[in-house]
């Protein structure tokens, strides 16, 4: 299907790096775990956003990636209340259910904390995306078992068939126990900053 | 012309039952499925699936194969969904849409937590009916069963689906009840969704499951989906909107889609938590719409907040009141209890309606709206 | 109670991941919430949960919370004064 759709921006993060359109934009794989290797991320944007050190990791990981893809951009001339924010991934919130759970587990050391509880939802990422650049448009969260470029389009183009959204912030997000990979993507309709469709083989490309 | 998402079938397990037609008898009456509880060393008000019930109806299916609690409810209200639909699940042109917030959370106390993932419960789910595909998952917070909804229709409007069935569900867990407890966003009594004197939530567990499809009922009294929408408030991951213009946006955009103005509609099936923040954000988000004459209740006096149900659920409520031309009484409500009123159901009663709106809002500052219309 | 205020604010910045702040850029009279250092409702819930945690003081009222958690100083006078009762 023509949708006249292209990918104007992406980001990965993967192994300590970070690939902003397909080029390594920042290493930090000498920090000695996420938490260190994030925040030397969120300095090298040179952001002073409070905010960002009370996310949980999969919202820390999601933000610097939209915060990458959104830095080459001008937010705002955007259309905010025709903006998506279409993100998946596979283990949920699972990491800081961890968390949680382990913080009510034992009736003598039972602190449930609601700045943990609050990130038990995987749309929360969505959340501080939209808060830190005032988008208001669709919101959804999808579970696939893995990353699948199919998957993933097929609920961002009947977004643009179906509704009269302008732009959307799509990708996968996934951070558990340590293990995490960000791949979000900028989808604009008959934009001419870029002209790489926004279909599968590309979307496997980028993702490599 | 784009094909249209029309109603086949449905099904609601909750407290009050597990048919569509037992919550009808017990909305007619007004009668709520909130008891208390016991856990946690506390005591809280909630609404439970009835377990020798559940057993019962399960035994009914004399499967052989281990499912979860939830997973059991899932499969029970799908297939008394499809049940003389002459729908197969199988065919390539049906989708499956499961919509929940914790799914098997309970699974985290398990040694393996393999069970607690979202995708596991789907393929779970999927494994009974024999499907070929994984069936989706959206997990949008509180938003998610009317989010599915939504998505249902746009799929079938694309053409890429003929038939799309939506199956939101979550129970009742320690997990759930200390997080929200931690947020003192529990109720210390029944939950009085809009009323002066409400003071927070009743979880509750249930499973609401819609089959959506291209083709229209043969018997006639059709339903369809006129228009849905999301959006986020974009300012703050737990309190909802001070103005309500988040959830004001999807309404606006709904009935836009719709083509219908305020006027149209017949009644509201409000999201109404019966938190003090929530129900004056929804009040204002109404009044923004012009909507502040519309007659609303809220089905969580009925059976609770059910998250990744609620909005399934509470859109099988608005449609059995569209279908059947009544209002059911909102459980709880006595007097009004947010500055820009609404006309908050008091009592059973007749209305001939053509279209109604369902609403919900939820952590993240997610809103989402869908418009049920008559053909 | 000036050693005892610096010691709180000090868990306070940990506590809610004030990451960015050093406790010398905190007054001890300076207000938490609002225009002060933008605290808001999530961490005027974690406070009591620090309380309960930290000194063994329960807040049943979240409203009580709103004196309570001024600044630094009305946190500490308020810990001194229910820590042995």
């Amino acid at each position: 299907m023509n949708h006249n759709l292209n990918i104007t921006a992406s980001c990965r993060i993967r192994d300590g790096k970070v690939y902003l359109n397909n080029k390594e934009v920042f290493n930090g794989e000498s920090s000695e775990d996420f938490p260190a290797f994030i925040k030397s991320a969120y300095q090298n944007l040179g952001l002073k956003y409070g905010k960002f050190h009370k996310m949980d990791s999969l919202s820390k990981l999601g933000f610097i990636a939209s915060e990458y893809i959104f830095s080459e951009m001008d937010v705002g001339s955007l259309d905010k209340e025709n903006t998506a924010i279409v993100l998946a991934n596979s283990s949920s919130s699972l990491d800081t259910d961890i968390r949680h759970h382990n913080s009510i587990k034992d009736a003598s050391n039972f602190y449930p904390s609601p700045a943990v509880f609050v990130y038990t939802l995987p749309n929360i990422v969505m959340g501080e995306i939209c808060i830190k650049n005032k988008i208001q448009g669709e919101n959804a969260f999808f579970i696939f078992d893995e990353f699948n470029a199919q998957t993933l389009i097929e609920p961002i183009e009947i977004l643009f068939e179906e509704t009269e959204t302008k732009a959307c912030l799509g990708g996968w997000v996934e951070f558990l126990e340590g293990k995490y990979e960000a791949f979000l993507f900028f989808i604009e309709k008959e934009s001419n900053k870029g002209k790489l469709a926004f279909n599968v083989p590309n979307m496997n490309q980028l993702y490599l | 012309m784009k094909p249209t998402a029309y109603i086949l079938s449905d099904n609601m397990i909750s407290s009050l039952g597990f048919s569509t037609q037992e919550h009808i008898t017990a909305f007619r009456k007004g009668q709520s499925g909130i008891s208390t509880y016991n856990t946690l060393d506390s005591s809280f008000f909630v609404s439970k699936v009835n377990e020798q019930r559940k057993k019962e109806e399960w035994a009914k299916l004399n499967v052989q194969e281990e499912y979860t609690n939830l997973e059991q409810l899932f499969i029970l209200s799908i297939s008394k969904t499809l049940e003389n639909t002459g729908i197969n699940p199988q065919s390539k042109d049906t989708l499956f849409i499961l919509s929940s917030t914790k799914g098997n959370i309970e699974a985290l106390s398990q040694s393996n937590n393999a069970n607690a993932f979202l995708g596991k419960m789907a393929k779970n789910v999927g494994k009974y009916f024999n499907l070929s595909y994984q069936p989706q998952v959206i997990s949008t917070a509180c938003i998610s069963g009317t989010l599915a909804c939504v998505f249902a229709n746009r799929y079938i409007r694309s053409g890429r689906y003929k038939h799309v069935i939506v199956s939101g569900g979550d129970i009742i867990s320690d997990f759930t009840l200390s997080g929200f407890n931690s947020f003192k966003a529990l109720g210390t009594t029944s939950c009085k969704p809009f009323d002066k004197n409400r003071d927070g939530v009743n979880l509750g567990e249930g499973v609401g499951t819609i089959l959506f499809s291209s083709k229209k009922r043969a018997q006639g009294n059709n339903i369809y989906i006129g228009g849905g929408a999301s959006s986020n408030d974009a300012n703050h991951i737990s309190g909802p909107s001070r103005t309500g213009d988040g959830l004001f946006l999807t309404i606006k955009k709904a009935m836009e889609q719709a083509g219908l103005s305020s006027n149209d509609l017949g009644y509201i099936s409000a999201h109404g938590t019966a938190t003090p923040y929530n129900d004056e954000m929804e009040a204002k988000a109404f009044h923004l719409a012009q909507l502040q004459d519309v007659p609303l209740n809220s089905f969580k006096g009925y059976f609770g907040h059910t998250l990744g149900a609620a909005g399934i659920l509470e859109s099988i409520g608005g449609i059995q009141s569209l279908l059947h031309n009544e209002l059911y009484p909102s459980p709880g409500f006595e007097e009004i209890g947010v500055s820009q009123t609404v006309p908050v159901i008091k009592e059973h009663k007749e209305k001939q309606m053509n279209h109604i709106l369902k609403t919900a809002s939820g952590f993240g500052g997610c809103n989402s709206s869908i418009i049920f219309s008559k053909e | 109670m000036e050693a005892f205020a610096t010691k709180l604010k000090e868990q306070i910045i940990t506590h809610l991941n004030l990451e960015d702040l050093t406790p010398e850029e905190v007054g001890l009279d300076d207000p938490l919430f609002g225009e002060g250092l933008g605290l808001d409702s999530i961490d005027a819930l974690e406070l009591i949960v620090f309380l309960e945690k930290e000194y063994g003081i329960k807040i049943e009222n979240p409203e009580e919370g709103k004196q309570i958690f001024e600044s630094v100083n009305t946190i500490a006078k308020f810990i001194q004064k229910n820590k042995n009762t």
